[in-house]
């Protein structure tokens, strides 16, 4: 389930999208918009210089409206339950900190057997509320998973639509 | 004394036919008209951009019309009528609207060789919902950027220099596949490798769409995807139980090894998906389905059910792959996969009917090497011929819109027609 902010950000890129398209004909990825801060901040660019290259007050009011929500910080991503507990339990087993019950990070202890996890890509945080783990199983089908690190999958973040519909 | 076989369309005695199967194949051409007219028309029109759907839809509603005309001035005569020797093409008895009689005074109807039961308008009007669907296929692959005339031009040659002779190859029991002993029940090559060979040769030939790889390509209501694509699902009860041309247990275990094979194909598109991409998504769902549906087209009738699941479940990952990383490596824009989906499937569909055809069922053994031998010469037919096609209807006419028509969308520059605000 997507996070509050996250939804807030989507209908402000579609908002942004459609003025955008009516104006002055661009055509954008209001998804991409709501996800990739860099791309985020190109149409910010773009819709405010047309805003007063054409007079139009509306561009600019919701170009601000992007801009404002794309600056503030990422919601945490949802841990499933059965994640968390394995990872208090492993805790509790180390003797870590955490008795005062604030949440924590799953600890990542890397396996010298295993691969080295690839760098995240760069917006990978503003890419997690939106495309969580897929449920469909515990750690999801194809994904990599190195002691609860989740690695990238192949395709996952390609932009939909572009060089095909599927 | 019993009556011989008939080897050519002729009168009968209206008594001899069966009104049970003439019901049912008068239903199923009504359903697979239906997967026309409005399946593949909302079908496709949900997945272009929305400065296109217009066209896209009048594309598939003329085409519908054009194939419809031809079919009786030619293209069933020579696709159902014995011919030449070397069974490559029909002869000429029906051409021009002949030979449909009704003569209420001495009782009989005409029918024709390959199905006596039923009368012979009926079977050339569900013959012609083929004809029509095929053609309306490959339109998919060159939306958003072909010139309408271009266009009618080329499903008018298309359905009779490449359609009618595949489907006399394959159905007419004189053609040189049926002969061979090539299994296809219901079209998967006829109908389904051909188009898709046939639109990745248009996609070749017509370029890339402007942008295309830069720019996303936003469909234009995947809702109206969804609505074509349950009309394609139950209209293909009529397509492959249809084609048993009779209303008995072989239509029925075709209606159920469709339906089968369709839920698979959409199970195991959408778990490819989920891997892929960490989601499933409504298009992934609606393709897999038709992916399902085109590999059983060649086996309904000579599968068992658990055969079905198995050929869904293969097809809805080869056409994921068809649809993916095979249109990477074919550097074709072919802008609703096509051949991804149709040719892929059917090729997929035709080579698993080979394996897995039951001899109990409808009495034939499966031959892989015979369905090889009718995948390629489909396939090379198909392929070059289409490209012969293309090539007279550019002689004709331009084929492409200009770049400032297709940046302004074809519903406004050949149409002057826009959807809703």
């Amino acid at each position: 389930m997507l996070a509050m902010n996250t939804t807030e950000r989507l209908a402000i890129a579609a908002h942004l999208h459609v003025l955008l398209r009516r104006r002055t004909g661009r055509v954008t990825d209001p998804e991409w918009m709501a996800t990739n801060r860099e791309y985020a901040s190109a149409i910010v660019r773009f819709a405010k210089a047309k805003s007063i290259e054409l007079s139009a007050d509306d561009l600019d009011l919701w170009a601000g409206k992007l801009e404002s929500a794309m600056a503030q910080p990422d919601p945490r991503p949802a841990v499933p339950l059965v994640q968390s507990t394995v990872a208090a339990i492993r805790q509790s087993r180390s003797g870590g900190a955490g008795s005062n019950g604030e949440e924590r990070e799953l600890p990542i202890q890397e396996d010298p057997s295993l691969p080295p996890a690839p760098a995240p890509a760069a917006d990978m945080d503003a890419l997690s509320p939106v495309l969580p783990n897929s449920q469909f199983a515990e750690t999801g089908f194809g994904e990599s998973v190195v002691n609860g690190r989740r690695v990238d999958k192949k395709g996952k973040d390609e932009p939909r639509y572009v060089g095909g519909l599927r | 004394m019993s009556t011989p076989t008939p080897s050519a369309p002729g009168l009968v005695a209206a008594s001899s036919l069966n009104g049970a199967d003439t019901a049912w194949l008068l239903t199923s051409t009504a359903l697979v008209l239906l997967m026309t007219l409005p399946g593949i028309a909302l079908f496709y029109g949900g997945m272009v951009r929305k400065k296109s759907v217009i066209n896209t839809m009048a594309c598939v509603v003329a085409t519908a019309a054009v194939v419809s005309v031809l079919w009786f001035v030619a293209g069933y005569s020579l696709a159902f009528t014995p011919g030449d020797s070397l069974g490559l093409i029909g002869g000429g008895d029906r051409l021009w609207f002949a030979g449909f009689d009704v003569i209420k005074d001495g009782g009989q109807v005409a029918v024709s060789h390959i199905a006596p039961n039923v009368p012979e308008s009926v079977y050339a009007m569900f013959q012609l919902a083929f004809a029509i669907i095929t053609a309306a296929l490959v339109v998919g692959a060159f939306v958003e950027r072909m010139r309408f005339s271009a266009m009618l031009w080329f499903v008018g040659l298309w359905s009779i220099m490449v359609y009618a002779p595949i489907a006399h190859w394959v159905w007419e029991p004189g053609g040189w596949l049926a002969q061979l002993g090539a299994l296809d029940f219901a079209g998967g090559s006829v109908v389904h490798i051909n188009a898709g060979v046939a639109g990745l040769v248009c996609a070749w030939f017509l370029g890339f769409r402007h942008n295309y790889g830069r720019e996303p390509f936003m469909p234009f209501n995947l809702g109206l995807t969804m609505a074509g694509a349950g009309l394609l699902w139950v209209g293909w009860f009529g397509f492959n139980a249809g084609s048993a041309i009779a209303a008995d247990g072989r239509a029925g275990l075709a209606m159920l090894v469709t339906h089968l094979a369709a839920a698979s194909g959409a199970i195991s598109w959408m778990v490819a998906e989920w891997v892929r991409r960490g989601q499933p998504s409504l298009l992934g769902l609606c393709s897999g389905v038709v992916a399902g549906l085109v590999a059983i087209t060649p086996a309904a009738g000579f599968v068992t059910a658990p055969s079905a699941c198995l050929i869904g479940l293969v097809a809805g990952v080869s056409c994921y792959w068809g649809a993916t990383g095979l249109k990477r490596l074919l550097r074709a824009d072919d802008s609703l996969d096509v051949f991804g989906v149709h040719g892929v499937g059917g090729i997929v569909g035709s080579l698993l009917t080979g394996l897995l055809a039951d001899p109990r069922i409808a009495g034939v053994e499966g031959s892989l090497m015979t369905q090889l031998i009718e995948v390629a010469a489909v396939v090379a037919y198909s392929a070059v011929m289409t490209a012969v096609v293309l090539l007279v209807t550019m002689l004709l006419v331009q084929l492409r819109v200009t770049r400032e028509e297709e940046e302004a969308g074809l519903d406004q520059a050949l149409h002057r027609e826009r959807l809703g605000t």
